[in-house]
């Protein structure tokens, strides 16, 4: 979300702020429960999020593996078996992801979304703990437990036709991420996050990979053609033609009403009340009652 | 300035050259009365007085912004088509050249992109929409808190919610022209509001769709409603909310010597003329500041409308937001009856709408016949002293606002980071629960106010004094000067502003103070030129000497150009 | 008041005729510049328009254009006009000799109009309300463009082995959605039709039925559901598709429908579920509708039955 929306969205709330701070926080309750529930996990329960000693008792044979695959395999055991298994098996925290393919994995770690402090809240993206090729590595190494899965894409936008990337993009994406990928509310506090920050690759991974309560496009059913189309144009409206002026961060009518009543009727309202007169005079300065 | 130069003593070149002007101006004068007979009706109007309070202009926004609206329609207009044929577009903005669209949508495309000053034209004609409608809502709100609608002016407040219901519509209608991809979505709801309507509402969405939803007519339709129908029902009502304003004149605030049988403030001409005049400009200016800075409606960021395609973040504009608001919150109900259904969308949009707006329309007649006062009212309450009045208008507004906040509620959530089911939870009950809280304490907070004379100001000491026998006495304490009304005797009207009469064009004098309109007796050139009486024989007015001003002591000019207030 | 005198010729009415202003020369010079500011700005936009225009900026010049007059004449108007206060009399709006005269006239021309010929009057009261009634008669036309019984608003072009594709026409194949994919599909040959739009999801492998329904799994090939993408409350397109909660959301007032639970409403303003559309895969591999939708699509209406 853009700040200046949110900036007005705050002032327009203000009006249920505490009613809603309770209500708020019993459905998140309700929240943390559905989505762990979609999950199949177990109740949320506080994690360590140390490099752990959990490597004892496995059973994997590290003479197998490529440098490059072990290099990936002692970043997975330090950063995701806490949760995921030492194995990629999963636990009842966190799902099994043997037989996803690199491309899931990659986008998780390499956006930032992985490692999750807490398993209840949705993955957002931030500065990623481990840099894109330990995020590979880690993909690689993920990959080689199991075959299958999506490969990770390569886009390349030379040649994307940005008029047939709009289409797609308003038929397939802006119905949860909005006209101009400032993202959008979903069910149970989940959320569409913003396109903005996002790099070709994660967009392709996205797609392709359909992270989290996104729908997943097929090769066969989006070509890879459709897939860069789409991606030009994800970059472009994220940084779009505001030729209008000032964008009140691009979330439509809501916070033009909002200028147009303040900014607008509000200033005209000072100048009448410059213009006119007031009801009573200016109010004498005097001194303290009887002198 | 050469208005209020020399009345009786013309002396210098600036009064000279008023003196010209006079002559010119009476020359035009006269040769418009013996042809229209106008001179009579004219002074009248001239002398008309508008009470100085700043909250009377709220209304004037509201009527320039419409003056505006129709400016800068007309423009827009001209290079609108009003057609849903798809077309492909090979216009100025890339990332839609090839795209299949209704010609409206490209339209307004190269409106923005190719017209000179379209984009800000187009920006400026929304902007004055959005101020247009707000402006009427708080005008609404000022004549309602302050009792302005009481006796003789009921049917101007219902002819002015008349006004707003167009305005909505009109404002809807306009935001749906160019058929973009968050307008075309908000008109298949409009289309599924209507087709709810029990017995009429299909065929009544039929012939304005022309067929089925998407239908082949909406749009041009709409432009015919939009530019022509509306606009002119808008004008009649406004010129009949207008008439009647100048019949029964301002309401007024008590004070500065304003009594239920006379006005007090600024004549129409000249001061009255310049400030109204320079308020619309600056009206024109704040739309145009907008227009300029402030994007609204990118319609190329939207895309065009495909019944298949819609976007998150999908309201109307902001004063429709309270009926998607409604939508939003109601219970998913649907009305079952033999043989038929009333679907969920007509009570939330359709009835209970018309069910406020009924309350609000007879809302004159239901508090006089309650409270049995049936007197003429042209002196206003203050919303303390009217606490039921205040109580039941401060639950309406939070019952809109909380509307309001439903049209918002996916914005809302993901700002505050929770979810949609818990805004629109907390709304619901909201709706129901908050304006009865609102609405009773405000009412106890009127009666508190109403009871404390000095209620928001710092009270005064009470002094004591030690008596000479030694004992002590508490000498009450004295009002705050804001306290104390103000009493300015204000001067005539007539002979201040227009100190030379012409004999024979004034009005006679019939009754208690009342002027006669009508066509003026005929005047002959002769007696319209003959030199001017005695300003005392104006009709309707008190003579009055300043010597009765109460002067409240203390007071002292203020301000960059040292306005002066009843000095 | 003698401050004042330099622009005031005193007089009866010196102290209502007064200008506000303290300072009469200093508002003259504000107001006289910001008359000058409006005259510039009509200089730069002509040179920003023959420079092919730019919106911020005549944005901006205009506000300075307008801004220029408005403030200048209001300032002019507040502080060099004078400042009253004045005061006119009401009007009497009624009076009880009015009201008299004038029934007294409607009265008599009315025994004019009807005292021996009130037959006239009321043949003419029956052919302007018969008149009135034959007017309304091309109204009747509606009916032809009206919702008939067999029409788009109850049925639409879904029948039974009509074949799934793509807005661009394209067959859908068995292969062609991943778990958790979902796409807009259309009845072979109306790929415009917006009551025909239906969201082919795929939500598993194995077919897919309400917990209460299990008999509808056969309407589910290898976990494939379709649902009208009409929303039952206002029509909007229910696009959404959350694929990890199984919840279809629309994105205009939030109603949410329960994927594997035949679209159930478990939010928001929908009062039903979306219909389902059966579906089958023919002997290539290919999807198609078993059926038509079971009821009429989208929100409700009078006539649609109890």
């Amino acid at each position: 979300m853009a700040r200046r929306a949110g900036a007005v969205a705050a002032v327009v709330a203000l009006g249920i702020g505490l009613s809603l701070v309770v209500f708020g926080s019993g459905a998140r309750a309700q929240n943390s429960e559905s989505s762990t529930s979609a999950q199949g996990q177990a109740p949320p329960q506080p994690v360590g999020d140390g490099p752990l000693g959990k490597t004892g008792g496995t059973a994997y044979n590290d003479n197998a593996l490529t440098p490059e695959q072990l290099t990936g395999r002692q970043l997975f055991v330090q950063t995701c078996s806490s949760c995921h298994g030492v194995n990629a098996e999963g636990t009842a925290r966190a799902p099994t992801l043997t037989g996803l393919g690199p491309a899931t994995v990659d986008f998780w770690v390499r956006t930032g979304r992985m490692p999750l402090e807490k398993p209840t809240q949705q993955a957002i993206r931030k500065n990623p703990l481990l840099s894109a090729k330990q995020a590979r590595e880690i993909a690689r190494y993920v990959a080689s437990l199991a075959p299958g899965g999506v490969q990770i894409p390569r886009p390349n936008l030379a040649g994307a036709d940005l008029q047939q990337g709009g289409e797609l993009f308003r038929l397939n994406c802006a119905t949860c991420h909005s006209f101009v990928g400032v993202g959008g509310a979903l069910s149970y506090g989940a959320y569409a996050p913003s396109l903005k920050p996002d790099q070709p690759i994660d967009i392709a991974e996205a797609i392709r990979t359909g992270p989290g309560n996104m729908p997943r496009f097929s090769t066969a059913q989006m070509s890879n053609k459709d897939m860069n189309d789409i991606i030009k144009y994800v970059r472009y409206i994220t940084r779009p033609d505001d030729r209008g002026g000032l964008s009140l961060g691009h979330v439509g009518p809501v916070t033009e009403g909002f200028v147009g009543i303040v900014f607008g009727v509000g200033l005209l309202m000072l100048a009448a009340f410059w213009i006119g007169d007031r009801a009573r005079p200016e109010p004498a300065v005097t001194g303290h009652g009887h002198e | 300035m050469s208005m209020i130069g020399g009345r009786n003593r013309p002396i210098g070149m600036r009064a000279r050259a008023a003196a010209v002007g006079k002559t010119a101006a009476v020359k035009q004068g006269r040769d418009l009365d013996e042809r229209l007979g106008l001179a009579g009706a004219g002074r009248w109007l001239l002398n008309y007085i508008f009470p100085d309070h700043w909250s009377f202009m709220l209304g004037e926004i509201a009527l320039y912004s419409f003056i505006i609206l129709i400016l800068t329609g007309v423009y827009v207009t001209f290079f609108f088509v009003s057609s849903g044929h798809e077309i492909i577009y090979h216009g100025a903005y890339v990332p839609l050249r090839g795209v299949r669209m209704s010609e409206a949508y490209a339209s307004t495309l190269d409106l923005s992109f190719s017209v000179r000053a379209g984009l800000v034209i187009r920006q400026m004609h929304h902007w004055a929409a959005v101020i247009f409608i707000g402006a009427i809502g708080i005008h609404m709100c000022r004549i309602f808190f302050t009792g302005a609608f009481r006796k003789p002016r009921e049917i101007n407040w219902t002819i002015g919610l008349g006004l707003l219901t167009f305005a909505l519509l009109n404002g809807f209608l306009g935001y749906s022209l160019p058929d973009d991809l968050v307008s075309g979505t908000g008109l298949r709801i409009f289309y599924s509001v209507f087709e709810s309507i029990p017995l009429v509402g299909p065929w009544f969405v039929y012939l304005l769709y022309g067929g089925n939803f998407p239908g082949n007519a909406i749009i041009p339709h709409m432009l015919i409603l939009h530019v022509f129908v509306v606009p002119i029902l808008i004008a009649v009502l406004l010129t009949a909310h207008l008439a009647i304003i100048m019949r029964t004149h301002h309401t007024q605030f008590p004070g500065k010597g304003a009594t239920e049988t006379n006005v007090v403030g600024t004549p129409m001409w000249p001061a009255y003329a310049a400030k109204s005049g320079g308020y619309f400009f600056m009206t024109f200016a704040a739309i145009a500041a907008l227009g300029g800075v402030a994007q609204i409606n990118p319609i190329w960021l939207f895309g065009p409308y495909d019944p298949i395609r819609v976007s998150s973040f999908t309201q109307p504009d902001w004063y429709i937001g309270w009926m998607d608001g409604a939508l939003r919150l109601m219970p998913n109900w649907e009305t079952h009856l033999p043989g038929h259904m009333i679907a969920n969308a007509f009570w939330p949009a359709l009835f209970m709408p018309g069910l406020l707006f009924t309350f609000l329309g007879v809302y004159p007649f239901l508090e006089a016949r309650l409270t049995r006062d049936y007197a003429h009212h042209n002196l206003l309450d203050r919303p303390r002293d009217r606490p039921v009045r205040t109580a039941v208008g401060a639950g309406l507004l939070t019952f809109f606002l909380v509307m309001f906040l439903g049209g918002a509620e996916d914005v809302i959530a993901v700002f505050l980071d929770t979810s949609v089911q818990a805004v629109v939870w907390t709304l619901r009950i909201s709706l129901v629960v908050a304006p009865l809280i609102v609405g009773p304490v405000t009412y106890l907070l009127c009666k508190e106010l109403s009871a404390v004379p000095s209620a928001g100001f710092r009270p005064r000491p009470n002094v004591i004094v030690r008596t000479a026998d030694g004992g002590y006495e508490a000498l009450p304490a004295e009002l705050h000067p804001r306290e104390q009304i103000e009493e300015l005797e204000p001067a005539p009207v007539g002979e201040a502003t227009v100190p030379e009469i012409i004999p024979g064009t004034e009005p006679e004098l019939v009754g208690a103070g009342r002027v006669p309109r009508g066509p003026a007796p005929p005047v002959s050139a002769a007696t319209a030129a003959a030199p001017s009486t005695s300003p005392s024989a104006i009709p309707g007015v008190r003579q009055v000497s300043r010597e009765d001003v109460v002067q409240t002591p203390g007071r002292r000019p203020r301000g960059f150009f040292g306005r002066r207030r009843g000095e | 008041m003698s401050e004042m005198s330099d622009v005031n010729q005193p007089d009866t009415w010196a102290e209502h005729m007064a200008i506000a202003a303290r300072h009469p020369r200093r508002v003259e010079i504000v107001v006289g510049l910001s008359f000058f500011l409006a005259i510039l700005s009509v200089f730069a936009l002509g040179w920003i328009f023959t420079q092919k225009g730019q919106p911020q900026i005549e944005g901006m010049m205009l506000f300075v254009l307008f801004g220029g007059i408005g403030f200048g004449m209001a300032a002019w108007g507040k502080y060099l006009m004078p400042k009253g206060p004045f005061a006119e009399e009401r009007e009497v709006l009624t009076s009880e000799e009015n009201q008299e005269r004038f029934s007294e006239t409607f009265q008599r021309g009315r025994v004019a109009v009807e005292g021996r010929r009130s037959f006239l009057a009321k043949m003419f009261v029956t052919a302007t309300g018969l008149m009135g009634a034959i007017l309304l008669f091309p109204l009747r036309s509606l009916t032809d463009k009206g919702p008939q019984a067999d029409g788009p608003l109850y049925k639409t072009q879904w029948k039974p082995g009509v074949l799934l594709v793509d807005e661009t026409n394209q067959p859908v194949h068995i292969g062609t959605l991943d778990v958790g994919g979902s796409l807009t599909v259309f009845p072979h040959g109306y790929t415009d039709a917006a009551d025909d739009q239906t969201l082919l999801i795929r939500a598993a492998t194995t077919p897919v039925a309400p917990p209460d329904r299990p008999d509808l799994e056969k309407w589910s090939p290898a976990g494939y559901l379709a649902f009208s993408k009409v929303c039952t409350h206002a029509g909007c397109p229910v696009g959404q598709y959350e694929a990890q909660y199984q919840k279809l959301l629309c994105p205009c007032h939030e109603s949410t429908f329960d994927v594997l639970d035949g679209a159930a409403v478990v939010f928001g303003p929908a009062p039903r579920p979306l219909p389902q559309l059966p579906l089958m895969q023919d002997d290539n591999g290919y999807l198609r509708a078993r059926g038509g939708y079971g009821e009429p699509i989208g929100p409700g209406f009078w006539s649609r039955g109890g």
